[in-house]
């Protein structure tokens, strides 16, 4: 609302302390009618202005926010369809994916990455595995060990997934593309495909890694048999120091709690939907 | 600037005689006006409908015009 203050005086200091308070003018009394009216005339106009500005900037801020969530509901919804997709193909399940994204989305919270780079690895790291896509049919569904040729072919689902998401200006497709490459480094340095040691492993990568395998382990597949969450956990804790960020293990551990309601909440239901 | 532009002002002055002229001008140019001669009373107008503009005063018994605009201000913003 528009304020006009009258006074009897002409007093600078208490006229610049209405300004200062937000007042819209200052008339002097005496005054005649004319001054009102176009002081009053000024001050409506300025209101209007000061409004339709308002108006504008608060429409702007809604229209931006109304697109970021509609990006964000596009990156849902791509990830979603690359996961169904690769998910026709491969050994594992969509619901894999889903889990693995929100475990390493819980350990990236904890490991205070900011909101939207959870977010981010959240969706990402569902893509882990989407250079599956580019495995022979025959080698991944297989029942029994593999040839160690077979398992050379498989270890290339890593290259082949960075391949697919190689190049983007996008900073989701571009953690995805560092996750689909080097989710089964080890920490001392004796996975693939490129040997990476320590900290030279993208510290996404080091969680999905985590994650992955940890899913990997308590989830039944077409060739393994389940097994307990405290016999994967014993598994997976002989491998804290060599295969694993020993930081980032332990911090894991430390959630495993929210994790088994995460198991809990995505479930089973989607589990041996891939073809063979 | 559009001056025809109906506006609804409330005009505050102790001197309940200035209020009510300023008021005559106002109305004389189409505008709707309420006149009162307290802050306080002004503050009872205000939270009771709405204006576009308010007209104060600044020296005034009790509730001067500087407290009206804080008021103003910090209801109305």
């Amino acid at each position: 609302m528009a304020v006009l203050m009258l006074t009897a005086v002409d007093d600078r200091n208490t006229a610049l302390m209405t300004f200062e308070l937000g007042a819209y003018g200052y008339i002097i009394k005496p005054f005649h009618g004319d001054d009102i009216l176009l002081h009053m005339a000024n001050a409506l106009e300025r209101r209007r202005l000061m409004l339709n500005a308002r108006a504008y900037e608060g429409d702007l801020e809604k229209r931006i926010r109304e697109k970021d969530l509609e990006v964000h509901r596009l990156e849902k919804e791509m990830v979603h369809r690359l996961n169904s997709t690769a998910d026709l193909h491969r050994d594992e399940t969509r619901a894999h994916g889903k889990r693995v994204g929100l475990v390493s989305g819980l350990i990236a919270r904890h490991l205070r990455w900011s909101t939207e780079s959870v977010e981010r690895i959240r969706l990402a790291a569902q893509l882990h595995d989407l250079g599956k896509l580019g495995i022979p049919d025959a080698i991944l569904p297989k029942r029994g060990p593999l040839s160690s040729e077979e398992t050379e072919i498989l270890k290339k689902h890593t290259v082949i997934g960075a391949q697919i998401l190689e190049k983007s200006e996008f900073p989701l497709l571009r953690l995805a593309r560092d996750i689909a490459l080097a989710h089964h480094e080890r920490w001392d340095g004796g996975g693939y495909p490129q040997g990476l040691r320590r900290k030279y492993i993208p510290e996404s990568a080091r969680i999905v890694a985590i994650a992955d395998t940890y899913d990997i382990l308590t989830h039944r597949s077409v060739n393994r048999p389940v097994i307990s969450e405290n016999r994967a956990l014993a598994i997976m804790n002989a491998y804290r120091e060599s295969a694993f960020d020993a930081g980032i293990f332990d911090l894991f551990m430390a959630l495993i709690p929210a994790i088994r309601e995460i198991q809990q909440e995505v479930g089973d239901e989607e589990e041996f939907t891939c073809s063979r | 600037m559009n001056t025809k532009q109906i506006a609804h002002i409330l005009v505050v002055d102790d001197e309940l005689k200035i209020s009510e002229l300023v008021c005559r001008w106002l109305e004389r140019e189409g505008h709707s006006c309420l006149s009162t001669d307290s802050g306080e009373s002004a503050v009872k107008l205000l939270r009771e409908a709405h204006y576009d503009l308010v007209i104060t005063d600044i020296m005034m018994p009790g509730m001067s015009g500087v407290d009206l605009l804080t008021f103003v201000k910090s209801q109305f913003p």
